[in-house]
């Protein structure tokens, strides 16, 4: 990112200035207070939104030059844990995490064997036939977690990911995407939460307020 | 390939099922538009087989001056044995035609004395071959006869032939604009339609697109619902197309009325049955195309 700025309303912009490099298979932290503009750098990342100004360059293409065509293909090669999970409501938790892999084509059966070892992964194989509305906030999350990491993406973003999970659960898919780290996804996880920070070593915390960079380490 | 087609038709499908009222509405619209265009279909049809069969008893007669010398006459034989329209021609003499009058009208018997001796010029009977049995070709032949030398009138019966082509044509501009109107309000109605069932799962499409779903994956189930709604809409209206023209039939042979009677012979042939599909198909693709397409901008 070089020299990044967004702003939805004149008066009070997202993000001022940003420029940083997150190099591939890197974890990163993004941190701050919310309305920090955490959420708005991932979704400058996943082309939800365009920078007011500046340059993004992800897998060195420049998103913000990127035609529409294109935007889904750029959205395939990266998992998404969203803050609002996103799920759609009438279709199954099987349904909503394999729908990501009939996007890219996979066959039948090896989706069925993949999405199933995915839910196992994390403990919600169980519930795989219900809709995500029968779901308590918790379960959700973990849905979310799967379809993002289904696809074996090479970019991970997730937004306040262990939000709504308890500690020992927050550990345990912190673990996932650690371990997704070490196969070679770049991670990129937007909390506000020091606990998690904690729990990865070997990683970088940028942290963000009022959408300025206010420290790195 | 195969697999997104059969997605796209499952999601499709299940779509139309699950929303049956809305859908419901558009095919009906469009069931009324084709069935409107089925009924004027149906009547030319039947008009243009009335025409043929009316055409296939053309004929002309050419009559000749009184006293034509005999060069003249053979003259004129030679000038209709060449021409390529004609199939056959009867010479009927001055003689015959006053023979044939006697035979048709005995109690007239006496008239021709009456007003003077026998007032029937000799007069050519002519048989015009299939190709040419057409109001123009026929036209075009009795023009160029009635230039001929030693002929004093040219008589066709066309008349008949002429109004109902004319009727056809009238029907043809009134059935033309009705299925514009109702085709036009078809592609309103279905597009309209669909665009109420992608507001109502905007955020569906919002999230397919988030993971990564190409804007054709995404407009796939919708258009096939679309293609669905008039497929379904086709099959229906030619259903009620074929009762109604029984129902037609059977009175008319009841009525045994002359001049009805014989005007329904034939329903449409499959290649329109097919057209009929297609075309609804068609319109259910195009209402739901135009629907669609905003839904899915970047």
């Amino acid at each position: 990112m070089f020299n990044v700025f967004k702003n939805y309303d004149p008066v009070s912009p997202a993000l001022i200035d940003i420029s940083l490099h997150i190099r591939k298979g890197e974890f990163v932290f993004i941190s701050g207070p919310s309305g920090a503009g955490k959420t708005t750098f991932l979704k400058l990342i996943y082309r939800e939104e365009l920078p007011t100004q500046g340059q993004i360059l992800v897998n060195r293409r420049n998103i913000a030059k990127l035609p529409p065509s294109k935007i889904p293909y750029l959205r395939r090669s990266m998992g998404i844990v969203f803050q609002d999970f996103k799920l759609l409501n009438n279709k199954t938790i099987f349904d909503n995490v394999s729908f990501v892999l009939k996007i890219l084509g996979v066959p039948v059966s090896v989706t069925k064997k993949k999405v199933f070892n995915m839910l196992r992964m994390v403990d919600i194989h169980h519930k795989m036939k219900s809709l995500p509305p029968q779901l308590s906030g918790g379960e959700q999350q973990r849905v979310v977690i799967a379809r993002a990491l289904i696809n074996d993406p090479a970019l991970l973003l997730a937004d306040e990911p262990t939000g709504n999970l308890d500690p020992e659960l927050s550990m345990e898919i912190m673990r996932l995407f650690e371990e997704a780290n070490q196969k070679g996804t770049t991670v990129v996880v937007a909390t506000h939460n020091p606990a998690l920070i904690g729990c990865i070593s070997n990683k970088r915390v940028i942290m963000l307020d009022k959408g300025r960079i206010v420290r790195y380490y | 390939m195969f697999r997104a087609i059969k997605y796209f038709l499952r999601e499709g499908w299940s779509s139309l099922w699950h929303n049956k009222g809305a859908n419901f509405l558009s095919i009906a619209i469009i069931i009324v538009s084709l069935y409107v265009l089925g009924v004027f279909l149906v009547l030319s049809t039947n008009f243009n087989h009335i025409l043929a069969r009316w055409s296939e008893n053309v004929q002309v007669n050419i009559y000749l001056e009184e006293n034509l010398s005999e060069p003249a006459l053979l003259y004129v034989q030679e000038r209709l044995s060449i021409l390529p329209e004609i199939e056959e021609f009867v010479y009927i003499s001055k003689q015959e035609a006053l023979q044939r009058f006697h035979t048709l009208f005995p109690s007239l018997r006496t008239l021709p004395d009456d007003i003077g001796g026998n007032p029937f010029p000799p007069s050519y009977e002519l048989k015009i071959k299939k190709e040419y049995q057409t109001i123009d070709g026929v036209k075009r032949l009795a023009s160029s006869l009635q230039r001929l030398d030693g002929v004093k009138e040219v008589s066709y019966d066309l008349q008949w032939i002429e109004r109902l082509s004319t009727v056809m044509k009238l029907l043809r501009v009134i059935g033309i604009f009705l299925v514009g109107v109702l085709v036009f309000s078809a592609v309103s109605t279905t597009s309209n339609v669909i665009r109420l069932l992608a507001y109502a799962r905007k955020d569906e499409i919002d999230i397919m697109k988030l993971v990564g779903a190409s804007s054709w994956f995404i407009k796939g189930p919708f258009l096939v619902e679309g293609m669905l709604q008039g497929f379904i809409a086709g099959i229906i209206s030619i259903g009620i197309l074929y009762l109604s023209y029984r129902l037609v039939s059977y009175y008319l042979a009841l009525s045994y009325n002359l001049l009805f009677g014989f005007l329904l012979f034939t329903f449409l042939p499959l290649e329109y049955w097919l057209g009929i599909i297609s075309g609804g198909t068609l319109v259910g693709l195009m209402g739901s195309f135009i629907s669609i397409r905003k839904f899915l901008r970047y």
